[in-house]
């Protein structure tokens, strides 16, 4: 029996109005929904200036903290080719202060993080064709095709470049292509990816063979090179060109043995191949070379340089802004998407003498200096107790007030004998005069601190042994000076705190220096000496002709007559001292990422035993070094392991098909 | 049905009814029941004596039924109590008493299920209730916090003594790698986090002060009707309401002291001691002349003793016309609590406000409305991570074992003390008090009710809610130079976050009896939206010590980062049906589907969670009670049911461009192709692998138990067997970085939990004397049943001393999840012993990193044929999930005095002490405490129980540990200790004052209190507390990285405190 005598009328109104009410705030499911913070690809890109910002990607991958933002040079190249050595343990790249001992282990972040850095550059090479082949379909007008052909280029030859890297670094062991492919088929490189991965079975992809990655990286090079225009211009002259693609690929037939080919296309390179600005390559005059490190921003301070950004010697380089205002801690300040720096200079930063013209003070974290021994493989054969506090006397021309002269000296100095020698080894070629490009002299040099500051912050400063060498009296510890900011520091607020100047990763020197390799391990020793005196030459400040090859001009003085003539490095160097070839790869790029790269592909190939080809390369190199910080330790060196880099175990973990190679997929000594 | 086509049939139902209205001549009458202790009696039947007329009380214990003009007397009863007939003419308040052979007094009686209430005898899935009374005066702001110990199968830790965070809270063991937290429900409104960004923190938003009743909800069939938001169980909260027309004002305070547990570093003698044995020729080796040297204590210098304290004040009531039950109720409260951390500059202030308001507006509508309100304000230890860059370095540690004592904090008054030439030791002060922090969250919560008494015993009620959740961040980090650390300028942090919910609730409930056959059913639809909104910002270069944006010449504003996004939608459409014959046999189905726009793609956006349980009241069969009179209750039931989880990150399912190509901290996305000042080309990335297939996560549960009451109902009991297996396992697969990604969103496998929860408990008095003893303990066993999705085990965990200082194992995953294994077992290299002379090592043959041990190095166990120990001879050897975990609750009274203690027990863990090898051995340059003197071959050592901290060669160069044997470098079983305790986890003990002495003063009652928490632990675990949850939550939902102690942990503490509950 129902009663509904209750429903009043005031019970209803209350009830309409609950339900109106409470009806209003409801929504409509959505049809579809977008992730807010990204762009959709299913509208990207649209524009060339959008499929532009794409291909960025992988240029600007090469500042980031992973490679040269971090970790490139600072962890993986400077320590383990020792041109550095780290202070201490508490270096930040290397934590565990493994590197320099070349024995690192898979857990290691650096080792891991470089991994990272190299394939997401991979990666966006990957994305771009993937975006190319987008906005081609979609959204392509008239006249775009010749940059879509160029942008491909892009793709392919930095996709290219990434693998060269990688397989230089982890790849097993470095093949001779000139072998039939089964007498390396075990030999095992890095993991292939020539897509994005969309699926999760795309994203498993088993160690290539190094051949397969070299074959991949000479077809992308071959394709880029006839994708690649001649040349840009205007605001576009740091895009690669079909001459850096066609000079990286002949460094990818050197380092794989093939020298005919190597040969065919470097020579194409050298006699036809012109720079970013569309000038014919040639060497830059030693006055410009020994500047191209350092451009400073404000004239008239240290030795004036000028800018020699993307200039006749280059083929491919990484534009670093100092712009001032868009400083920071290198890539890590606080708006990093307006640096166009690295980090370098931020860990390599050099040290001079603080207000109280006795302390050493950094310019930034100076964790990192030039290990002595490279004195000694430049030449440099002072002795260092001749540096040592107790060597060391009063300065006579001491003036604390000197400061407006714009130099001011430290209370003590290096003995008159100590400045008349080193004057010597400087001025008259008694040290190699890269020496001098690549570090900074305690004492003999100058930096300066700051730009902005008060103006009795503003004069030069000598600069003083590496702040933080753990006994001052037991190194020289000069600092670096390739890439450095020598006239401001990076502690100052808001000046260009920032890399010294732009990165060459591929340029004419070391173009000659392949040439001359392939020459040499082809029988034409003639031509090969001749290469390797053009760039020792030019050391020497020999006036040009820089741009002619083959050229008949000697310089008796200073020419390495023969292919095993005695170098500037001391006798005791069993790899260098009568080697010019390895010499002058070591002098004329050092600190610029190259040398670890000879030191194991002459010391780790399968096939080559002769010439520098030598399985003990490595570990003479580690001989040579002695003790090396943080502990103060010799080489762990180690041939069954130490040329090639673990593959990371995060790699391994994650990847199956990886992780069921043989050895887990993990390099031999692992 | 679609959702609209669902709502039009709802409002056109009860439109209809309401506008049928028939015409019949019966007087109604109402009151209020309440059972002896004038508590309101929910869900008695009244019943006109000599007709058909009945009804039942509603949540607030009141009735309106409508009799017979001739009817004289109602005939009230209910389960648990003995049957009372009344006059008509009496009816406004009714007392009923309890019987005592039933559950009644043991628990409250009646149980919230979510969408309603049962009587706690007719439950049939696994229900726990908690009473607010037990937990108001714990020292905790969090509710997870005072659950510890109390619930059978509710796992609480507490790690962390931060204040302002909340416990780690597991339901029936770990299940998933997005293991979520228990599904908060208060007052019928679920509290749902932000789907997208920061959002109110659920369990942290209400008073324990304001609690009337905890229910947690523990197996699928009772926390189905919550479907997808269930698998972490569901905690049903019910705040208190006014029940006196007399107005109470209720006033409590507590005030409590907390002492951190610490490490204690080498002093600076011991210090240079420790350098002597292992660099006999560093500098500092056997220096005499050391006493001029700072003697800096950095552990002294980073803590101190906190302090908590809270104050609560109430005033609750019931108003409304005399002779008849309460029309309205009222209920309002305001908190104040203040905590300092342990850890310098660190302190959290909470303010918060309650009102809970029920109106009859007539006989059968009702109105009511809850208003939460809270501002909790706090200096963090840690700002999180600065969302628009690099943020200065700051420690977050245990003890700064990256310290020295022969470092001085300050070289003069507010002039950091710079390190010597070579040592790179951060200073711990100098970074902590260069940064002054503060975040301020609000939130507030309205929600209003509707109720409609309608024709066919049905109920409608329609819930608006609205919460408004706002964070402000402010961080102004000073510039400051100590030693190797130089922050060169100061940089201010803002950041405002909003994030907005709009509730629609509906449901519409049956309940009804036909003669023995007892149904209440219920449908329900509830939707719910959010709009977050937020923005960071940073600049650099400003006026000092301000969070006032005051630019200095050249300073850096940026702008750098925000969020919007109006989408957060989940729709739910649920229906329950609970039948009973005879209150004897029940049966309970449910069924809900929920629809998350956001989460998955649109395919997989609905799912449907089925549940069905059923019980039987063996006790009342008259069989039964003849062959057992000693036992008066006895009920058996058993569940099924299907949950879901949608724990996850939204939209893995897309994927787009991004302006950003981040590497771990820094972000580089541009690139120039021309000199100086060309503009730069800002860099678009693709940055996810989008995975349009991921769905719901789904757990199916058994559970089987029986209820039981023996002894006159002294002794009760409930134990409960459960297995459920959880399919579809999301997880965020980390993948090659090969792939230029990191993680790929998918469902890759299964695992398993099977378990065995025990309540036990005893009440009785010895003359005056009062006691109550309560056991919980319950048996979990989680086990990962497949991963066929990864195909490889899952790594996690870290020793890390973080902050980018790497660490002792740095980089070494210290868990292994793989199928067949519970989740997250240590992994790593087995010890077998300590190599007594190095020609035992020779002997062996076997090496190890690539060298031959030496004596006192730690012997690894190498797999078959294997000579050279690595990483690829880790095995398991450990498990962190305890096999039995239990509490104690023992609760005294005598005259004015009570008594209440509360132990917390785990058996049968391991834990990783990762503290070790910092406390025992030497990370980096830094410092460690006195254990390092027991290492091997150190000074005059031996070998002896500890392995050598490195190897000290000829010369005096020290070989580290990480170069040569790894004792303390990689992880292995000689840190993995038994991490079984029983612990006092609290003692209060409070004292009432008589109320003769009280009334003169006006005060209805009185109690004082002293109590003590974490008090001692009975433990054979060699570190300061072995109480450990997950070491990082945002890893796999905390599930691989349990029990490791680490290096980078706020300490636990020890809390003495006194209170005073005033009531007038």
């Amino acid at each position: 029996m129902l009663d509904f005598k209750f429903i009043t009328m005031r019970t209803k109104i209350v009830l309409m109005a609950v339900i109106i009410l409470f009806m209003v705030g409801c929504k409509k499911p959505p049809t579809t929904v977008q992730d807010l913070s990204l762009v959709s690809g299913a509208v990207y890109p649209s524009t060339i200036d959008q499929l532009t910002s794409i291909v960025a990607t992988g240029y600007a991958n090469y500042r980031s903290e992973n490679l040269n933002g971090f970790q490139l040079l600072t962890s993986a190249f400077a320590c383990s080719e020792h041109i550095a050595d780290e202070t201490g343990p508490m270096n930040v790249g290397d934590p565990s202060g493994k590197a320099p001992y070349n024995n690192a282990s898979p857990t290691d972040a650096w080792i891991t993080n470089i991994w990272a850095g190299f394939y997401l550059g991979v990666t966006d090479a990957n994305n771009t064709l993937t975006a190319e082949s987008f906005y081609e379909k979609n959204h392509a007008v008239a006249g775009d095709s010749a940059m879509l052909k160029a942008i491909r280029g892009e793709a392919l030859f930095l996709r290219a470049y990434y693998y060269f890297q990688l397989e230089c670094f982890y790849g097993e062991k470095y093949i001779d292509m000139k072998q039939p492919a089964s007498s390396d088929a075990n030999i095992l490189g890095v993991p292939i990816y020539t897509q994005t991965p969309s699926t999760l079975a795309q994203t498993q992809s088993p160690r290539a063979t190094a051949r397969q990655v070299w074959s991949l990286i000479i077809s992308d090079l071959n394709n880029a090179k006839t994708l690649l225009p001649n040349s840009w211009s205007g605001d576009n002259i740091g895009r690669v060109t079909s001459w850096s693609a066609k000079g990286l690929l002949g460094k990818a037939y050197v380092f794989t043995q093939n020298w005919d080919s190597a040969k065919t296309v470097l020579n194409d390179v050298i006699l036809n191949g012109n720079g970013p600005r569309g000038l014919p390559l040639q060497l830059m005059p030693f006055n410009i070379y020994k500047q191209a490190f350092n451009s400073n921003v404000y004239p008239g301070v240290l030795n004036a340089n000028t800018d020699q950004k993307f200039n006749q010697e280059s083929l491919f380089e990484i534009e670093v802004d100092r712009v001032p205002g868009n400083g920071g801690y290198g890539i890590f300040g606080n708006a990093p998407n307006l640096y166009l720096t690295t980090s370098i200079g931020l860990f390599w930063s050099p040290s001079g003498f603080g207000d109280d013209h006795v302390s050493p003070e950094v310019m930034g974290y100076s964790d990192l200096y030039v290990h002595d021994r490279n004195l000694l493989r430049f030449g440099f054969t002072v002795p260092l107790d001749s540096v040592s506090v107790s060597a060391l006397v009063p300065n006579q021309n001491y003036n604390p007030n000197s400061k407006d002269s714009g130099y001011i000296s430290t209370t003590f100095v290096p003995s008159a004998w100590y400045q008349h020698v080193s004057d010597s080894f400087r001025n008259s070629n008694g040290a190699d005069p890269r020496l001098y490009v690549c570090a900074l002299e305690p004492y003999m040099d100058t930096v300066m601190f700051s730009q902005t500051g008060p103006a009795s912050d503003r004069y030069k400063r000598p600069v003083s042994k590496c702040f933080n060498v753990p006994v001052p009296d037991s190194y020289h510890g000069w600092s670096f000076k390739k890439y450095q900011t020598l006239d401001a520091s990076l502690n100052e607020g808001t000046v260009e705190q920032c890399d010294g100047a732009n990165y060459y990763l591929l340029r004419l020197a070391d173009i000659y220096l392949l040439y001359a390799e392939a020459c040499m391990n082809t029988g034409d020793q003639a031509t090969a000496l001749s290469y390797i005196n053009m760039v020792h030459r030019r050391a020497y400040g020999q006036a040009a002709p820089y741009t002619t090859p083959n050229n008949n001009l000697t310089d008796p003085a200073h020419d390495y007559q023969t292919l095993t003539d005695a170098t500037k490095a001391d006798p005791s160097d069993v790899n260098l001292a009568h080697n010019p070839l390895a010499y002058e790869r070591y002098a004329e790029l050092f600190a610029e990422g190259h040398w670890w790269f000879d030191v194991c592909r002459w010391g780790n190939s399968t096939t080559g035993t002769s010439g520098n080809y030598n399985t003990d390369f490595g570990k003479n190199e580690g001989t040579y070094y002695g003790n090396l910080l943080p502990n103060n330790l010799p080489s762990q060196w180690n041939n069954v392991s130490s040329y090639s880099y673990p593959i990371p175990s995060t790699e391994i973990n994650s990847n199956d098909l990886v992780s069921a190679q043989p050895n887990g997929g993990q390099n031999p000594g692992y | 049905m679609s959702k609209k086509r669902f709502l039009k049939a709802i409002m056109l139902f009860v439109m209809v009814l309401s506008l049928q209205v028939a015409h019949a001549q019966l007087k109604t009458v109402t009151g209020i029941i309440k059972d002896d202790k004038g508590q309101p009696v929910v869900g008695a039947t009244v019943k006109a004596e000599g007709s058909t007329e009945a009804t039942k009380t509603a949540d607030d214990g009141s009735f309106s039924i409508g009799v017979q003009p001739t009817t004289t007397s109602l005939v009230i009863s209910s389960v648990g109590f003995a049957e009372t007939t009344v006059s008509v003419d009496n009816a406004s308040t009714i007392t009923i008493k309890h019987k005592d052979t039933e559950l009644a007094d043991v628990t409250v009686n009646t149980v919230n299920i979510g969408y309603g209430t049962q009587r706690r005898r007719d439950v049939t899935g696994s229900i726990a209730s908690v009473s607010g009374k037990d937990i108001k005066d714990l020292p905790t702001t969090n509710v997870a916090a005072a659950l510890e110990a109390r619930v059978a199968g509710v796992d609480v830790t507490t790690s962390t003594a931060e204040p302002g965070t909340t416990s780690q809270i597991t339901i029936r063991g770990v299940s998933s790698l997005f293991q979520p937290n228990p599904l908060y429900v208060i007052d019928g409104v679920i509290q749902r986090s932000n789907p997208v960004g920061t959002g109110p923190d659920a369990g942290s938003n209400i008073n324990p002060a304001d609690i009337a009743s905890i229910d947690v909800l523990k197996d699928a069939a009772a926390t189905a009707i919550y479907g997808a938001s269930a698998a972490g169980g569901v905690i049903i909260i019910t705040t208190k309401k006014g029940l006196d027309r007399k107005p109470v004002i209720n006033l409590s305070t507590r005030y409590g002291v907390t002492k951190p547990l610490l490490y204690k570093l080498l002093d600076r003698d011991d210090f240079i001691k420790l350098q002597s044995d292992i660099a006999p020729n560093s500098p500092l080796a056997h220096n005499t002349e050391t006493d001029t040297l700072p003697n800096t204590d950095w552990v002294k210098a980073m803590y101190r003793n906190g302090i908590e304290q809270n104050y609560n004040l109430s005033l609750s009531g019931a108003a409304g016309p005399l002779g008849v039950a309460p029309t309205a109720n009222y209920y309002m409260s305001g908190v104040y609590n203040k905590q300092t951390g342990v850890f310098i500059q660190n302190s959290s202030e909470l303010f918060g406000f309650k009102l809970n308001t029920d109106y009859k507006v007539t006989n059968r509508v009702k109105v009511g409305e809850t208003l939460d309100a809270y501002q909790r304000s706090t200096t963090p230890v840690d700002y999180a991570v600065d969302p628009t860059g690099g943020s200065a370095p700051a420690p977050r540690l245990n003890a700064p074992f990256l310290t020295q004592p022969i470092l001085a904090i300050y070289q003069s008054p507010g002039v950091f003390a710079t390190d010597p030439a070579g040592l790179s030791i951060p200073n711990p002060i100098a970074q902590i008090v260069t940064k002054n922090r503060n975040i301020t969250q609000s939130n507030i919560q309205a929600n209003v009710y509707g109720e409609v008494k309608l024709p066919l015993a049905l109920t409608f009620r329609a819930t608006l809610g609205y919460t408004i959740f706002n964070e402000q961040g402010n961080s102004y980090e000073a510039p400051y130079v100590a030693g190797s650390e130089n922050i060169g300028f100061a940089k201010l942090l803002k950041d405002m976050v909003s994030y907005k919910s709009l509730l629609n609730a509906y449901t519409l409930a049956h309940d009804k009896s036909y003669g023995n056959n007892n149904i209440n059913a219920m449908i329900g639809y509830e939707q719910y939206q959010g709009i977050y909104n937020a923005i960071y910002t940073s600049e650099t270069g400003v006026y000092p010590a301000s969070f006032s944006y005051v630019p200095l010449t050249g300073a850096i504003s940026n702008i750098a980062n925000g969020g919007y996004d109006p989408q957060p939608l989940v729709e739910s459409e649920f229906g329950r049906i609970n039948y009973n014959y005879n209150t004897r046999y029940f049966l309970s189905a449910s069924v809900r589907r929920d629809a998350d726009y956001i989460k998955f793609g649109p395919n997989n956006q609905a799912a449907v969670f089925p549940a069905a349980s059923a019980g039987w009241i063996m006790s009342d069969e008259p069989f039964f009670k003849k062959a057992l009179p000693k036992v008066n209750f006895l009920k058996l039931r058993g569940s099924y049911g299907s949950i879901g989880n949608s724990n996850i990150p939204p939209y893995r399912f897309l994927a787009g461009f991004s302006p950003s190509n981040p590497t771990p901290t820094a972000i580089s996305n541009i690139a120039s192709f021309a000199p100086n000042s060309a503009t730069p080309v800002t860099g678009f990335s693709q940055t996810s692998i989008a995975n349009p297939n991921i769905k719901w996560e789904t757990t199916n549960e058994v559970n089987i138990g029986i209820d039981g009451e023996l002894l006159h109902s002294k002794f009760f009991f409930t134990v409960e067997w459960y297995n459920k297996t959880t399919h579809n396992l999301l997880y965020d697969l980390p993948i090659p970085t090969s792939t230029g990604f990191n993680n790929f969103f998918d469902n890759i496998g299964t695992s398993n939990n099977k378990g065995v929860d025990i309540l036990l408990g005893y009440k009785d008095h010895i003359k005056e004397l009062n006691y109550n003893v309560t056991f919980t303990g319950s048996f979990n066993k989680n086990k990962v049943i497949d991963l066929d999705g990864v195909g490889h085990p899952i790594r996690d965990g870290n020793n890390d001393y973080g902050q980018g200082y790497g660490g002792m194992m740095a980089n070494d995953p210290l868990t292994y999840t793989a199928p067949g294994g519970s989740f997250g077992q240590f992994y790593g290299l087995k010890v077998l012993g300590i190599y007594k002379t190095d020609q035992q090592a020779i002997d062996r043959g076997i090496t190890q990193f690539g060298k031959t041990p030496h004596a006192g190095d730690l012997i690894y166990y190498a797999k078959a044929g294997h000579t050279n120990v690595t990483a690829l001879d880790d095995t398991i050897i450990g498990n962190p999930y305890p096999k039995f975990t239990y509490g104690l609750n023992i609760n005294l009274h005598w005259k004015g005095f009570d008594l209440a203690v509360l132990f917390h027990g785990v058996q049968g863990v391991d834990i990783f002490n990762g503290v070790k090898p910092y406390s025992e051995g030497l990370f980096l340059q830094g410092n460690t405490t006195s254990k390092v003197f027991g290492a091997s071959n150190l000074g005059t050592n031996g070998v002896t129980s500890q392995p050598e901290i490195g190897q000290t060669g000829p010369g005096g160069s020290f070989t580290p540990d990480n170069q040569a044997n790894n004792n303390y470098s990689h992880a292995n079983s000689y840190f993995v200790e038994n991490g079984s305790y029983f612990k006092l986890q609290n003692l209060q003990i409070g004292y009432s004052f008589s109320n003769k002495l009280l009334n003169k003063v006006s005060i209805r009652s009185a109690r004082l209190f002293v109590m003590g928490n974490n008090l001692f632990t009975i433990t054979k675990y060699t570190g300061l507390d072995p109480e450990l949850g997950s070491q990082d939550l945002t890893t796999n939902g905390g599930t691989t990285n349990r029990g490791i102690d680490g290096p980078y942990k706020y300490p636990s503490v020890r809390t003495y405190s006194v209170g005073l509950d005033l009531s007038f």
